[in-house]
């Protein structure tokens, strides 16, 4: 193909290009478009229920962990009370070794 | 009722307000979309996306640019993203094509899809593989420049920038396209 040819049938290309008509919608266009839309509000408000889901899972998980290491606390400090409860006992029935010596 | 009334009841969720919106916008939104994608059932859908999109993100809007130019800077961005799913299927079912895995090939192209409608129409299929090869800013200035109801103006608004870079971006696109055209046209039997 020669030059001008060439440049002649870019040139015709180019102004199909710009001469193309503009479409109209088809006929369910728009009902279809409202129908998507209202499915959208829809998935909206599921998601809304969704968090709302999702956060007293939250806060039921965040109870129980204060729960347990409250009563984590509780054991230990009841151990610590325990053990010098012995302790006093023991001191009281061990008869001092200084008591033996003579 | 005024662009500021209706964007007023908009934000409040007014389902009548949409309709017209949708109304008015509608015909610019489906040619911007149909230009760039050269596909009319290609192109419904996108303009759907792009309503669905005004519709969720109307709250966030600040008003910093008119409404129509926000909402075709919105079908804009879609019709890009969609040639870009476009191509990237067209790549992937060409390396199955290669393989000759055409079964597989055509399944990660989503079917038959790529340019189906268009396989019948070679003019248009030139002009996209032409457009095709301009960077994203030449391949807007140059859609919206060929569209009624544009001008360098709005252009510049939707493109954010200057009706003369609008211009220059035009000019290199035409010239562009205009070498691509004959390169494609040479290689022709």
């Amino acid at each position: 193909m020669k030059s001008t040819e060439l440049n002649f049938k870019a040139e015709e290309l180019l102004n199909t290009f710009e001469t193309i008509p503009n479409p109209s919608p088809s006929a369910d266009w728009t009902n279809s478009l409202m129908q998507k839309i209202a499915n959208t509000k829809q998935h909206k408000n599921t998601g809304i229920t969704a968090s709302k889901v999702s956060l007293v899972a939250a806060l039921f998980i965040l109870l129980n962990i204060g729960f347990f290491v409250r009563t984590l606390n509780s054991n230990s400090t009841s151990d610590t009370t325990k053990s010098n409860e012995f302790q006093t006992i023991s001191n009281e029935l061990l008869i001092p070794s200084t008591a033996t010596t003579n | 009722m005024n662009e500021a009334q209706l964007l007023v009841l908009l934000k409040q969720g007014n389902q009548a307000a949409f309709e017209e919106l949708v109304k008015l916008y509608s015909p610019q939104v489906l040619s911007t979309c149909y230009r760039f994608l050269l596909d009319q059932s290609d192109a419904e859908d996108i303009s759907q996306e792009v309503f669905i999109e005004v519709f969720q993100s109307i709250k966030n809007f600040k008003g910093q640019s008119k409404l129509s130019t926000w909402i075709y800077r919105i079908a804009v961005t879609k019709s890009l993203d969609e040639i870009k799913k476009r191509n990237r299927k067209k790549r992937i079912s060409s390396v199955g094509k290669l393989l000759h895995i055409d079964e597989i090939a055509n399944w990660l192209g989503g079917g038959i899809r790529p340019d189906q409608e268009l396989e019948s129409n070679e003019t248009l299929q030139q002009i996209l593989k032409a457009l095709d090869t301009l960077p994203d800013s030449q391949r807007v200035a140059f859609t919206l420049s060929k569209l009624e109801g544009y001008n360098n103006t709005e252009i510049a608004e939707i493109m954010n920038t200057t009706p003369v870079a609008v211009d220059s971006l035009v000019y290199r696109a035409k010239r562009s396209v205009s070498e691509e055209l004959k390169k494609i046209l040479k290689k022709k039997p």
